[in-house]
This record gives C-alpha cells, structure tokens and sequence, in this order.
C-alpha cells in the first residue's frame, strides 16, 4: 500500500516539474529580455533533463 | 607547472572574468556563467601539473557544466513550489486577510507580537532547513505585520533576513550540520542543543535589537497600511492551507514508518491546491505560476550557475585548493576568521559549502581533540548569514522580492542587519574557542 | 530590436538544447552500461528478487552470484558498490566472482549492492563515468556511480531522513544511501526495500559473516580499517593484527561499530542477523574534498598533490607519498582481509570453515596488476556471462 502512495507521489513529482517547465517555456517566449531570455534557458536544464529521465 | 599554479590560474580566471562581465553589466548569473565556461577553457588549455591526466573529451566538458547545473535542483523546486503556495496565497487575498486578523488581535501586546512573528518565522526553515523556504513562505506576512507595527522599512527586512537565516539554522534541522556530519559519518545526534542555544539566541537578540525604537501606530491607521481582503474569507478558511501544511510536515514525523515521503514540494504544492479550493476568488493558475517562475528566476538561476561553477572548481581542482588553503590555517587563525570565511563561502557556494569546508573542518577540529558537535554547531549557525552577501545572496534577494523593498540592497539592508549579524558572529565564535567547556556545560 | 532579441532567444535555446541533448545522451549511455562479468565454474548466479519480490523490476534487483562447494562449512557475503564511488568493492566482488572455487563452505557475492547509485555519477563531484582496467584482452570498464541512489529510482526525498527502525535523523539524502538503510523496510522507499531483500538473503542462505567493501577520503578517522560488529570482535582483532604485522605496509586498524551510529551493515547486519558483519575500509583520495584535478587518473592512481600537502600538515588519517594509493594496492588490502577473515573465523568457530582456491594473492595482485584476472566476455560461453 505505501509503495503505491510512493509511487504515485513519485508520478505527481514529474507533474510539478512539467508544470514548472510549461511555466519557465512561457515566460522564456514572453520574455522581452536577451539576458533573462538566456537564464531562462539555463533554469530549463534540469526539468528538461528530469522529465526526460535522463538525470 | 605544478597542479596549484593551474587550480590557481583557473581561480584567477573565474574571479577576472565574473569581474569584467559585471562591468560589462551583464547580470550576476549569467556573469557567473560566463566565468565557469571561462574556467572550463583554462582547465583545457593550461598545463595540468606534473602528474599523468585523463583527456576530457569536448563532450565530457559538456557534461559536466550540465551535470553541475542539476546539482541543486530539488532546492529549487522547493523554492518554487513554496512560492507558488504563496503567491496563490496572495493573488486570493487570503494573505491580506491573516495580516490584518494578526494586528487586530495583537496590537495592543508589542513585545508579545514580537515574540509570536520570531516563532512563526523560525518554525518553517528549522523543519525544512531552508532559510529562502522561510521567507518565501511566511515573510510577505510577517513583513506586512511589521510594517503595520511602524518598524522602519530597513530594519524590517534587516529582521525578516536574520530570522530566516537562524530558522535556518535552528533545529531539527540544520543541513549544513547534517550534510556536513553525513560526510564525516557522524550521526546527526547531539546538535539540539547547541544549534538551539545559538540560533534562538540570534533571533532573540535580532527581534528586540531591531524593533526596540519602533512606534506602533493606532490600530486605524495600522489597519489602512494594509491591503483589504476580499469577501468570503475567514479565519478557517484561511487556516486550512497552513493547517494541511503543518499536517503534512507532523505526519512525516510524528509517523515516519507509516506516512508515505512527501516531500516538501508536493507539501506546498497540496497546500497551494487547498488554496484554490477554500478560496472565494478565483485566480488563472498559470499566470501565477509564470509569475512566480519571474520572480525567482534569479534564485533559481544562481542556484543552477553555482552548481555549473563548482562543478567544474571540482573538476580543475579550484575547489580543492580552496578548501586546502583553510584546512592548512593555523588553528588560532581558523578561530579568528571563520566568522568571515564561512558566510563569504556561503554567499558564493551555498550548501555545497557543507561538504568543501565543513567535513574538512570537522576532520581538522577531532584531530585537535575539539568536541566536533559543538563546533559543527558554531559554523552552521554562521553559515546562513553569508545568505544576503553577493554573488548568490539567496535569502537576502528572496527578502527584497517579498517585502518589495526600495533601498539600497548594501547601504539600507545590509549594514543595518550588520549589528545583530556581528553579534550571532561573536556568539559562534567565543563557543567555538571555548567549544569544550560549552560541551561539558550541556552535557 | 525585435528581430535581434528573437535571434538571441533562438541562438540561446539551441545552444542550451544542444549541450542538454550531449549531457542527456552521455547520461543515457552510464544508466543502460552493462557490466559483463564472466563467472567461474562453480557460480549459481541468483537474483535479488529471488529472496524477496520487493524489489522485483527495479534497477536494484542485483545479481546474487552464490559459490557452494557442497562441503558443510562457513557462509560469508561480500558485498561490493554499497557506495558506488568506491571503485575498489566491485573490482574484488568481480575478480571473486570470475575466479572462485570454494572447496568447503560457501561464498556469496553481491557485486552491486547499490545498482541505482552506479547508474548515474555524483552532481557537482565532477567524477568521470566509467573507469577501466587494462587487461590481455582489452579493457575491462566499470560505471564510476555516486555515493547514493539515483533520483531516478526513488524521487522526492524527506525533508529528513528518519532511519526505520532506531527514528535516527540523518540528512535527506541518506534515504538513497543503502549504507544508511539497513535493516531495510519491506514497504519503504528503494533503497529501504533494498536493504531488507538483502537482508532476506543473508537469513534464507545462513550466512555466518558479511564483509562490506569501502574506500574512504584520507581525511576521514575510519580509514584503513575494519569496523566489525561486537560479535566479531576476537576475529576482527586477530585478522588486523595479523595483516599489520605480516601483510600490509600501512597498518589495517579495527575499530567497534558505534552502537549509536544506525543504517549501516556493521551495526544493524549484527544486530538483526545471526551473521557476524565486518566493513573494510581503504584510502581513496578521489574522495577528498582537498583533492586537485578530478579525473579517472587521479580514481585509479590515488595520486594527488593536494592531498599529499594536506599530509605534510598532519591532516590525515593515512600516509600518502608520490606513489600514492593506486588501485593495486587497494583492491589487494580488500582481497586479502576478506581472505583472512574467513581464514581466522575458520580457527575461531571450526565449524564454520571456508576454504577456496583461484584468487590471487596480496603480493599476486601488487605484482600483476588486477587485470589478469579479468576474463574476456567475447570468449567466453555465453552461459558464464552474467550482466551488473
């Protein structure tokens, strides 16, 4: 039982890193910028990386 | 060339070009980044040393930035999460409603009402670590009730930094004590006090250094300081997140075995839901989201740059001439200027000062026949100071982005939290040199 | 002005995607490494699973490479990669495994404790990803993991680590660290289930002694040494004794399991077993924080500049010249401690002798080199090759 809750938690984390991620995209393509516009790109790394359960 | 005239020129380069690329005004995250890539070129292109090297392959340099970049990643989803809790907290007006439920019931008790903002202040980073947590979550609030108090703007950020640097320090838990005694395999038994005596001292000294001179208002005009909330909200109503919070949070604790790991994400994020539900204003998700990814871009930046710069310090071995060079301090001179070097590491390293200065430390002071736990305690009440100094300066920006403060970051905020800073610094220190008669005082 | 900050944006996303896309391939290419490893004769090779379904499917369901001679004796596990940043535990569980012929008694080996933990490297450590041994045939290569569980396998961590059963807090990440985990949690997060199928096996095969391989920075007092259960107490004493004063050049010391220190083999194996446990401890100055340049080189030579000036200070708990601490020498001091600790326990309890032939011995493997001692899969038959 508490290996399912785990689990699912575990599911719900990949939720809220593509959440971020959608979040940290939007603001990238609305950013007016080029230095934010950068960082952007740089905060992106590790969700993109997570999600794709590559790290 | 030996190994120490290259980690030292990769040491040089980084500190050149960070310089050279604020210069050139370029922001302090992306100046940081400039100096690691920087620091990757030179570790290439300069001799090693005397000593065969393994080649690092172009891709393998890319890796490492990357994979420095991912360091403290769950840190930032913290900081994130924990304000986007907050924010939705705001944009409905359940914060307004909870600042204005505070004055009205304790305005005519000042020192009290002192006392409860220091407790509420310390309770979230002493049972997440995380002094920018404690900001992020309760430090709008607790500013706005400062404001209403008439404490000066100065140093009611000055106050909302040290509190959440001390939360951070206080137990349960402290994690540069924790990270610092899993890497000397020490249990983390033992630092409750210790940690305790000094962080709650630190807040005490703090909050009555620093609102001693302030002159509260009538309630009338402390309650038209502050925003109106909407209607439809109400003590439960805006109670029920913070009480799901500190449910969630208890039940790890008080159950550990039978309670599922929820994280401190997930915590804020079902906090943040809760909001949603109990609140009578509707909000649109997403821009809340894209707000709070804004306004934390640079905390989340730097954490993700300073990552990238120590991995790549690590591997040219900056980091490790760095840590070399305290570690071979004379010991009379380790206690004179750890109170400056700890919070300065901090400023640039963050918790990964932990591991660099702390298991070296811990390794250096058992050797000497020092009690480890005491002083362990000393540095990691010291180390979140270094929260508000450049270039990360995690805690002190988290502070001016949620009190929205005007004035000058060095000249209003820092200087006139220097007094209280300076006084937790001495504190550490006289414990540290007397650490084992402190040790045989507590037992 | 438009057309430039788009140009930026699109420059800045592609170059960020680009060098995501290498650290992600790279990162792929450690996670889905098979080591191949070509058992001896006698190996029944088992899974983890095989003792408790809880870990059935995931990354940490490690092989269980079992050695019975069929001749009544002793029981000992060695278990190697606890710390997957501890090169030295997989090469000796490898080189017993490719090797072993017990005679009397039975050897269990249990090459990678901590599977999750060797699939990805250690962030802001600047490890390499795999290290390699030369041998006749080609090169023999490992994955350089972290000291912990990936998050891959087991995400999100406490915001502290409340150790099951003794309610010790340790720090969060400690909840991946399977030296942390032990007795283990049957309903727990991985490396809690780890740790308590592991424990399934030392109970369901008898084991008498375990022997947990580690390396340790020089700076760190447990080094150089072995940390035993109360239990085991005569025979850790007589194998440090012995090997200091016949063996080794740097003295192997012993030390008692701290009874408040919980999670690790030597405390809870004891405790909730009737196997005696014993962990090894050898100096790698890769781990280091004082350590110089961070390269393969420097894991496989144990030759750093910074760590020897750190000595000259008296800052460390081990000797270290120019010849520093390469791998030689380490994976020799692991073989022949597990060696003399079945050699002795065997005098001490008669009826739980161990007796075994085809691994090299100390001066063999500081002569040779751990490399001929390594088989080569691509000749092997394919029934002996067996994947980490």
């Amino acid at each position: 039982m508490l290996v399912t809750v785990n689990f699912i938690i575990t599911c719900l984390y990949y939720v809220i890193a593509l959440f971020f991620l959608i979040a940290i995209i939007r603001v990238f393509v609305k950013s007016k910028n080029p230095q934010d516009a950068i960082l952007y790109c740089l905060i992106m790394i590790p969700f993109v990386l997570r999600i794709l359960r590559l790290k | 060339m030996t190994m120490f005239q290259h980690s030292l020129i990769v040491l040089i380069a980084i500190a050149v070009i960070f310089a050279l690329a604020k210069k050139l005004k370029v922001s302090t995250e992306l100046s940081m980044f400039a100096a690691t890539i920087a620091a990757l070129i030179v570790h290439v292109i300069v001799p090693m040393g005397e000593d065969p090297r393994s080649p690092l392959p172009f891709m393998e340099a890319i890796r490492h930035i990357v994979e420095g970049g991912v360091t403290y990643f769950d840190i930032c989803l913290i900081f994130l999460t924990a304000t986007f809790f907050m924010a939705l907290y705001k944009e409905t007006g359940g914060a307004a409603y909870l600042v204005r439920l505070i004055v009205k019931k304790f305005h005519a008790h000042k020192n009290l009402c002192m006392l409860l903002l220091m407790v509420v202040m310390l309770v979230p980073g002493a049972v997440t670590g995380s002094g920018a947590t404690t900001v992020l979550t309760v430090g709008g609030l607790v500013g706005a009730v400062l404001m209403s108090m008439g404490v000066e703007e100065n140093k009611r950020i000055a106050l909302i930094f040290i509190l959440a640097a001390m939360s951070a320090a206080c137990p349960p838990i402290n994690l540069w004590a924790m990270i610092a005694a899993a890497g000397s395999n020490m249990p983390y038994v033992g630092f409750t006090i210790p940690l305790g005596f000094l962080s709650i001292a630190g807040a005490l000294f703090a909050t009555f250094y620093l609102t001693a001179k302030a002159k509260m208002p009538p309630l009338e005009e402390a309650l038209k300081m502050l925003p109106e909330a909407p209607q439809g909200w109400n003590g439960i109503r805006v109670a029920l997140p913070f009480i799901l919070m500190i449910l969630l949070i208890a039940g790890g604790r008080v159950i550990p075995f039978q309670f599922p790991i929820i994280g401190m994400p997930l915590i804020f994020m079902l906090s943040a839901v809760l909001v949603l539900l109990v609140s009578p204003k509707r909000v649109n998700i997403m821009e809340v989201a894209m707000t709070t990814v804004i306004n934390l871009r640079g905390l989340v930046g730097i954490m993700i740059v300073v990552g990238m710069l120590n991995q790549i310090m690590t591997l040219s071995g900056a980091r490790g001439l760095l840590s070399l060079a305290v570690v071979t301090l004379p010991i009379t001179v380790i206690f004179a200027t750890l109170w400056l070097i700890l919070p300065v590491a901090e400023g640039v390293l963050q918790y990964a000062v932990a591991p660099l200065f702390g298991v070296p430390l811990i390794m250096l002071f058992n050797m000497l026949g020092y009690d480890p736990i005491v002083s362990l305690s000393t540095w990691a009440v010291m180390l979140p100071l270094g929260d508000c100094l450049p270039p990360t300066a995690v805690v002190g920006k988290a502070a001016v982005m949620e009190l929205d403060f005007k004035g000058n970051y060095y000249k209003d905020f820092v200087k006139t939290a220097l007094v209280p800073m300076l006084f937790i610094l001495a504190l550490c220190t006289l414990v540290m040199i007397f650490n084992k008669q402190f040790a045989g005082l507590i037992g | 002005m438009e057309k430039k900050l788009v140009r930026i944006k699109a420059a800045a996303l592609v170059i960020v995607l680009l060098a995501t896309g290498i650290a992600g391939y790279l990162f792929r290419e450690q996670r889905v490494y098979k080591e191949p490893v070509v058992v001896s004769e006698q190996a029944v090779v088992k899974k983890l699973s095989d003792y408790s379904d809880i870990v059935k499917g995931t990354v940490n369901d490690c092989n269980i490479y079992i050695y019975d001679s069929g001749v009544p004796g002793g029981t000992m596990m060695i278990m190697g990669s606890n710390h997957p940043e501890e090169p030295t535990g997989v090469m000796v569980c490898n080189m017993f495994a490719e090797n072993l012929k017990v005679t009397q008694g039975k050897i269990i080996i249990v090459t990678r404790v901590n599977t999750s933990g060797s699939l990805t490297t250690r962030n802001g450590e600047a490890y390499p990803r795999y290290f390699t041994q030369k041998t006749a045939w080609g090169e023999k290569k490992w994955r350089m993991g972290d000291r912990i569980g990936s998050p891959l396998d087991s995400w999100p961590d406490p915001e502290v680590y409340i150790h099951y059963p003794s309610g010790l807090n340790l720090a969060y990440m400690d909840i991946r660290n399977t030296n942390r985990n032990w007795p283990g949690k049957a309903d727990g997060l991985l490396t809690e289930r780890t740790c308590y199928a592991l424990m399934e096996v030392i109970k369901q095969e008898n084991v008498d002694m375990t022997l947990d391989l580690h390396e340790a920075e020089l700076e760190y007092p447990v080094e150089n040494m072995i940390v035993v259960h109360e239990k085991a107490s005569d025979v850790g004493a007589m194998v440090s004794m012995m090997l200091t004063s016949q063996t080794f050049d740097v003295p192997l010391s012993m030390d008692f399991s701290p009874k408040a220190l919980h999670g690790l083999t030597h405390r809870e194996v004891g405790d909730y077993s009737n196997a005696a446990s014993y962990l090894a401890e050898v100096a790698e100055p890769l781990l280091d924080r004082i350590r110089g340049i961070t390269d393969e080189e420097l894991l496989m030579s144990g030759k750093d500049r910074f760590v020897m000036k750190a000595g000259e200070h008296g800052l460390l708990y081990s000797p270290i010249d120019e010849s520093g601490w390469p791998i030689e020498k380490r994976v020799a001091r692991h073989v022949e401690t597990a060696r003399k600790i079945m050699e002795v326990n065997g005098m001490v309890h008669p009826d739980q002798v161990i007796a075994f032939e085809g691994i090299p011995s100390y001066e063999e493997i500081l002569a040779n080199g751990c490399g001929p001692y390594y088989h080569d899969p691509a000749t092997a038959s394919a029934d002996r090759i067996f994947y980490d």
